[in-house]
């Protein structure tokens, strides 16, 4: 492996592998990255090992799963702790070879001089500055999407109301809350209640204790029923007495 | 709680726990047996002058205190006449831990001469008979230590403590046939009657089993409270006439059951004031008798025993006697509430004075009362109590304690004097070694912390009466109805110190009526105060500071409400912050920002900090929920509905800008809204937002609403924590400590380094429990007692075995299906489980946090810092500045 980078403070594991096939273009190597490594501080490193392509980050390591586009700057953005994965992308195969033998001219640096990564207060003061939003943008952003949502909902709406009605190759109709006539919601919650309606109905239609049996039995359920609450307690007081939950002082 | 059965079986299995075994009394009786024939071998004494005590070995002095020495009379020794088990061995109510057996010796009548009552000779003459047996039984190998100790600390009354090989103590008294000045005589007459008492209560006990059990429960019941023990105690001979007394009168029949005998007399106790109206167990109306009203005159409690000559309760004060009847009035209302185990409450939760009173002080120096007797001119009342200024200062300072905070206190109660037993070749303790005395003070919440004291119009009589209690503090005012009148003003700025006037109160009248120092009085009320202390300025302890962030938020959400250009209405705001449910251990404070600290990009409205100046203060955000009215316009998809709070925020910030010219700064998850030096975090929430992230459809089409994480952060963050905030809100408002208890307790908390490991709404709702459900003690009324308090509740609630439930806003019924279904399901509970009205079921404040072995350490640390904390509380001899900071194994005080 390589020595570990001295500015980065979380970056401890430093991986090295050749890639070949698979997704991304042969020569690319393939590292795990604490969050202060940054896309351009990365090629402008690689670049002593030969011209460099592409640089692409990931949360984890793994064969080419391309990270679908970044559609907003604003919404599901995610947050990433931890370690990350960096993929560098050589123009050429000698690259990787070039990369290989890096560690022995010693640590490379991602914060130098002339390209300093921002830390400390100056950091903090950089990342407020960029959580402030700029309205505008935001509104824009904003109003497009909901845009496109009303014109895909009109969409859906019309296509159902076309179908209305209209019996499928089967031969079956869809009944939906749109209709002439509603049907229920098809939903858990409805399903519940109507199971519970139908149960209802069925104790209402049943006579309590209306044979000498019947009342037989309940008596009989009574008792057994205390009975089983008194063992129940008496079970109770032994685990107490057990855990010595009477001793009042 | 169980059913009838249970609760029966409980009290059972505690009798069982607190009675003497039947081996046990066996080996007793054996023991007492020996003693009888050791007693009639004691060789008699020649006669000699009382003052002659030569003839006694060097190995023992005489337990009392002969002072004056010098009195005439005769003594010699010669063996008793008669030996008699008395007390609560022979009735079989002798309940544990103290196993006493109670025996009476009967010195011969030719050992007295006439006037013997006179001058304390019948006292002498009884210590230097117990001083000779005492000696005499020091050489024998049957037991395992012979002491002398005072009967309830009364200084007049030394019997003589044996322990046989082993370790339970034996008492002995010793009584005399002789016939009776009030307290003096009192103690004489009650050696006298002690066997006619004997014979009392055991007719009484005939064909009662119930008594028995009854009498163990009372016991029980007044050890719990610490008042079974000392000088004027309620012991259990006492309580023991009494239940005798309520069998005479037929409110106690002998059918009843252990439980129902513990009942009525708690009833009675509750609803009868024998300071007020005495009661007597004499049947005969003997005109030589002295009447109910001459007790009164003579004693400050009154309860006359069967022979109509002696004052059961002589020794005890009013203050002590309003104690037991308080005790009683609150456990029949207990027994009354079936939300509460009556059991536990009542017989199994000690109440020691620290977790039983708000505040808690200490008189350092008891010698102090003998200037104190001086000054109240109590110099006959000493007289009568054999010099014992203690006893005789003690209800004098406590009724002077109780007039003074009238109104403020609901109770003034103080620590029963109490003297150690010593060895036989020791001097006799003096007064002063009963120790530092304790007083407690339970206050009224509306007016403990009032400053103004309002007396009568300057030119009534009574003027001049409330002039002379409060000396120079008293001042003429004229008040907003035009009225003149007398009144005391106590000097306090914040709240912290306003709870303190009552130790202002204290100090003043105990210098200015009892010549008490203030450096002998230790108060502690507000000795933890110190670490919420907000701010660098005397700015108080942050209550403050809460007060005026709540008045903002108020503010920001009446103008929330009547916005005006919004295309949804407000339906409520609600704060999430703990700073507005008054819990927040250090509140934000006003914040302005300084500029030239700053860099300005006009832009996008921003004032960035520059690097080279110093940082500027973190002002901590408020969080705010701000529901939108439910609408058909609301998309019913998760993304659009993202988008459309987006807008709302956008929105708000516009208009709060535009109409009342705040400062705001929208984002896309919230708006921050900067008022009055504070930032409030305002957060859109859509009601069915939740529902729609649940929404799962089966791949038979059917829609099922299934908990995802992201719904259930949703759903804490916008109806459950809103919910808690309100209801915490409203329990500040009825306990104004409540808030300041829990930031003590946070404090705790993090001092322990777990507060990573425990929420913080966790701790808010078990300090909330504390308030809602005191039981056996009442509601805290200064954030020390609800401290102590907190820490035992989390070292001794069975957390394994119960669910704790908090009946937020009264809310709750059925909490026993809460119990079954918590039995039912306990593995897969969480280890504490909090159950509140509209979380019955899966306690989600504790749902990740803690965990097992954090309990289990959380416990051992409050019961170590509790320990640590009382035994410095309780001491005040110890450094005054009290800081706990456990930290690793042990518990560090600083």
């Amino acid at each position: 492996g390589l020595g570990p980078c001295r500015r980065a403070s979380r970056c401890a594991l430093w991986f090295l592998r050749e890639k070949v096939g698979r997704g991304i273009a042969p020569a690319s190597l393939y590292r795990l990255f604490s969050l202060l490594c940054v896309k351009d501080s990365l090629s402008r490193l690689f670049t002593r090992c030969g011209p460099v392509q592409s640089v692409e980050i990931c949360d984890k390591p793994g064969p080419g799963e391309k990270k679908e586009k970044q559609t907003s700057k604003f919404f599901n953005r995610k947050t990433v702790t931890g370690f990350q994965v960096a993929y560098v992308v050589f123009r050429k195969p000698a690259g990787v070879q070039a990369a290989k033998t890096l560690s022995r001219e010693g640590p490379l640096l991602i914060s130098t001089e002339s390209h300093p990564v921002k830390t400390g207060i100056s950091k903090w003061i950089a990342s407020y500055a960029a959580s402030v939003v700029d309205r505008e943008e935001l509104k824009a952003e904003v109003d497009a999407y909901m845009q496109d949502y009303d014109k895909k909902i009109a969409e859906e709406e019309a296509k159902a109301a076309k179908q209305e009605g209209v019996p499928d190759e089967e031969g079956w109709v869809k009944v939906t809350r749109k209709g002439r006539k509603p049907g229920l919601p098809r939903t858990e919650a409805a399903n519940l209640r109507m199971l519970e309606r139908e149960k209802q109905k069925r104790a209402r239609k049943e006579l309590l204790n209306f044979y000498a049996w019947q009342h037989r039995e309940t008596k009989r359920e009574h008792i057994a029923q205390l009975r089983k609450k008194f063992e129940e307690d008496k079970q109770r007081i032994a685990l107490m007495r057990a855990q010595r939950k009477f001793r009042p002082y | 709680t169980g059913g009838f059965f249970y609760v029966l079986g409980k009290i059972e299995e505690l009798l069982k726990e607190v009675t003497l075994k039947e081996t046990k009394k066996k080996k007793i009786d054996a023991f007492l047996h020996e003693i009888s024939s050791l007693l009639s071998a004691i060789p008699e004494t020649p006669e000699t002058e009382l003052t002659d005590q030569a003839w006694l070995p060097k190995g023992v002095q005489v337990p009392f205190l002969q002072v004056p020495f010098s009195v005439k009379g005769k003594f010699r020794f010669v063996p008793p006449t008669e030996l008699k088990v008395v007390g609560s061995y022979l009735l079989g109510t002798c309940i544990k831990p103290e196993i006493n057996v109670d025996v009476a010796v009967t010195m011969p009548r030719e050992i007295f001469q006439d006037k013997d009552n006179l001058n304390q000779r019948y006292h002498r003459k009884r210590a230097l008979y117990l001083a000779h047996i005492a000696q005499q039984f020091s050489k024998e190998k049957l037991f395992g230590s012979v002491k002398f100790a005072y009967m309830n600390s009364n200084h007049l009354k030394p019997i003589l403590l044996l322990r046989p090989q082993g370790s339970r103590a034996w008492d002995w008294g010793n009584t005399t046939p002789e016939p009776p000045t009030p307290h003096y005589n009192n103690s004489i007459l009650c050696d006298t009657v002690l066997l006619s008492h004997l014979h009392f209560l055991s007719s009484a006990a005939t064909d009662f089993p119930g008594m028995k059990d009854g009498l163990a429960l009372l016991k029980v019941w007044l050890n719990q409270r610490q008042l079974s023990k000392g000088l004027g105690c309620f012991s259990g001979f006492l309580v023991s006439m009494l239940v005798a007394y309520l069998l005479m009168k037929r409110k106690i029949v002998k059918m009843m059951s252990g439980y129902q005998v513990l009942r009525s007399t708690l009833q009675f106790l509750a609803t009868t004031d024998l300071s007020v109206t005495g009661i007597s167990l004499a049947k005969d109306v003997d005109a030589s008798l002295p009447v109910l009203d001459d007790f009164h005159q003579a004693f400050e409690v009154v309860f006359v025993d069967p022979s109509g000559l002696v004052n059961l309760c002589a020794d005890m004060t009013a203050s002590k006697y309003h104690q037991v009847q308080f005790e009683a009035k609150r456990s029949m209302e207990i027994l009354d509430d079936r939300m509460v185990d009556g059991f536990q409450v009542l017989l199994m939760t000690a109440k020691p004075m620290l977790r039983a009173f708000d505040h808690v002080f200490h008189l350092k120096h008891a010698s102090k009362l003998q200037g104190a007797c001086k000054k109240m001119q109590l110099l006959n009342e000493l007289m009568d109590r054999g010099g014992n200024y203690v006893a005789t200062a003690l209800p004098f300072v406590v009724s002077l304690l109780a007039r003074g905070l009238a109104g403020r206190a609901l109770l003034v109660a103080h620590s029963l004097p109490q003297i150690p037993e010593w060895s036989i070749d020791a001097e006799p303790p003096k007064h002063k070694d009963v120790g530092p005395l304790t007083f407690g003070l339970l206050f009224v919440p509306e007016f403990a912390a009032s400053t103004l004291e309002k007396g009568p119009q300057a030119d009534h009589p009574e003027a001049l009466d409330f002039r002379t209690f409060w000396g120079e503090k008293s001042e003429l005012r004229r008040f907003q109805d035009g009225s003149i009148c007398e009144a005391v003003v106590w000097e306090a700025d914040t709240i912290c110190q306003k709870r303190l006037i009552p130790e202002q109160i204290v100090r003043h009248l105990l210098k200015l009526h009892a010549d008490i120092p203030e450096s002998s009085i230790c108060y502690n009320g507000a000795l933890l105060e110190s670490v919420i202390r907000t701010g660098q300025k005397e700015s108080g302890t942050g209550e403050e500071a809460m007060v005026s962030v709540v008045c903002s938020y108020d503010d920001l959400s009446r103008k929330l409400w009547n916005l005006k250009g919004l295309p949804l209405t407000v339906t409520a705001v609600q704060g999430v912050h703990p700073a507005l449910r008054y819990t927040d251990v250090f509140p934000p404070i006003p914040m302005k920002p300084i500029y030239s600290f700053h860099t300005r990009i006009r832009t996008k409205h921003l004032l960035l900090p520059s690097e080279e100046k110093p940082c500027p203060a973190y002002i901590a955000p408020l969080k705010i929920i701000c529901h939108m009215e439910g609408s058909g316009q609301w998309p019913q998809d998760k993304e659009a509905i993202k988008r459309i709070k987006a807008a709302f925020h956008l929105q708000l910030a516009e208009l709060l800008q535009q109409q009342h010219q705040l400062v705001c700064r929208p984002a896309v998850t919230h708006t921050d809204v900067y008022k009055d030096g504070y930032v409030f975090r305002l957060q859109v929430a859509y009601h069915r937002e939740p529902l729609i992230l649940k929404e799962v459809v089966t791949p038979e089409g059917m829609l099922k609403y299934q908990d995802t994480e992201e719904s259930r952060q949703l759903e804490l963050e916008t109806l459950h924590l809103p919910y808690l905030t309100s209801s915490l809100h409203g329990l500040q408002q009825q306990h104004p400590v409540f808030g300041s208890t829990c930031r003590l307790v946070k404090r705790w908390v993090c001092a322990q380094l777990l507060s990573d490991n425990i929420s913080e709404e966790c701790v808010d709702l078990l300090v909330a429990f504390l308030f809602l459900h005191p039981a056996p003690f009442t509601p805290p009324s200064s954030p020390q007692v609800g401290f102590l308090r907190f820490l035992d509740l989390l070292a001794t609630f069975d957390w394994k075995n119960n669910p704790l439930i908090v009946n937020l806003n009264a809310g709750l019924t059925g909490e026993q299906a809460i119990k079954n279904k918590f039995v039912a399901a306990r593995s897969r509970l969480p280890v504490m489980f909090i159950a509140t009205p509209k979380d019955r079921w899966s306690s989600m404040w504790t749902q990740e946090r803690p965990s097992v072995q954090i309990l289990q350490r959380l416990l051992v640390l409050a019961s170590e810092s509790l320990r640590t904390l009382e035994e410095q509380l309780m001491d005040p001899q110890n450094s005054q500045d009290v800081k706990v900071t456990p930290w690793g194994e042990d518990v560090i005080l600083v």
